[in-house]
């Protein structure tokens, strides 16, 4: 394990072996917040979002193919302190109050948001914790306010 | 209270098995029943009389009140939410929006959501959510009134709606949707909150139908 990290940190620039091993690894990592993230999803979004992240009619919003995925900052936040006032997705409108969810982790929130993003965001890459934690860091503990 | 759900839980087994010997096309009666005599021509004749839901008075969401008169011709499917839940409701509306879809239109088919948080869920609360579910008529009536009235009400239903400072949203209320025949019977209980639950709603619904076309 030593060894192979070796290489990767001495080889990183160059070495095509350790480009590969380190790909496997992040590959890995990604899969697994793909997987922890659908299941923080099911329990904690789905019963509005709905399975498929359409949401329902004009009541919840949809997540999958939303143009509102677009402020990922506001949305980190949203997941953690709730949403008041009106938005529109996809041109429609919608106001009803989201929720808080303070019981949700740094790492639930960033697996759920990787979740979110690969599915139905058109990203392919991971939504890392250091990243989010950040984020959260900054958001203040009040929700997120729409004009 | 126990007492209550006991007898209601025997009276529902007995009304199961009840069922089951009977013609199996034809749906249950739930709740207590008692037996009468008459009297016709002389002879003593015995009759069941089964629970009929009690007349009630509520508000909708056009503030216009609905009673059982509302109701009367109809079968009907009931169920107790409020807008704000976190938890089931949302699940709840998903598949009563599938029950609504189907039967929209059919003047025999109505249904009844009680809210059971009448401080927030005023009628022009419940106006805009319907409207936001896509119901724009008479059909999918949305109550609100006095919360111990549509506590009391949800009994006669058979299900329980009442507060609970534990609970997610601060009130306890169970997921069932309740199918409510011509007579004002009660004829289903079902999960409100499955896909599976609301399937077999909507096949016992068509069986309730096909006995008034006889």
């Amino acid at each position: 394990m030593t060894y192979r990290h070796l290489l990767c940190s001495a080889f990183l620039a160059a070495g095509a072996l350790a480009h590969f091993s380190c790909e496997s690894e992040a590959e890995l990592k990604l899969k697994k917040y793909k997987v922890v993230g659908q299941r923080v999803y099911v329990e904690n979004c789905a019963n509005c979002h709905q399975t498929d992240g359409q949401g329902l009619a004009a009541i919840y919003p949809p997540l999958n193919k939303s143009d509102y995925l677009k402020n990922k900052e506001k949305v980190i936040c949203l997941i953690r302190h709730g949403l008041n006032g009106p938005i529109v997705v996809n041109g429609r409108s919608y106001n009803r109050p989201m929720p808080a969810n303070p019981q949700l982790t740094d790492i639930d929130v960033a697996t759920l948001t990787t979740y979110l993003y690969t599915q139905w965001g058109g990203e392919t890459g991971i939504t890392d914790v250091k990243e989010v934690s950040k984020v959260l860091a900054e958001c203040g503990g009040a929700a997120v306010e729409n004009e | 209270m126990k007492m209550v759900f006991k007898s209601a839980g025997i009276a529902l087994l007995v009304a199961a098995f009840w069922a089951c010997s009977s013609e199996s096309d034809k749906l249950p009666i739930y709740g207590e029943r008692e037996t009468v005599n008459r009297t016709v021509d002389g002879k003593t004749v015995v009759d069941t009389v089964y629970h009929r839901i009690p007349d009630f008075a509520f508000t909708n969401q056009d503030g216009q009140p609905v009673t059982g008169k509302t109701l009367d011709g109809k079968i009907y499917v009931t169920d107790f939410f409020f807008t704000t839940c976190p938890t089931i409701c949302p699940k709840m509306k998903t598949q009563m929006k599938r029950v609504y879809d189907k039967y929209k239109g059919n003047p025999e088919v109505m249904i009844l959501s009680h809210t059971i948080d009448p401080r927030h869920d005023t009628p022009q609360v419940l106006k805009e959510f319907a409207t936001g579910l896509g119901v724009t008529d008479g059909q999918w009536q949305f109550v609100t009134g006095e919360k111990e009235k549509l506590f009391a009400q949800g009994k006669t239903y058979m299900v329980v709606a009442q507060d609970d400072s534990a609970a997610p949203g601060g009130l306890l209320h169970s997921g069932h949707f309740v199918l409510v025949d011509k007579d004002k019977h009660v004829r289903g209980m079902y999960d409100g909150t499955t896909e599976q639950g609301v399937n077999k709603l909507m096949s016992d619904m068509e069986k309730l139908l096909a006995e008034y076309k006889k």
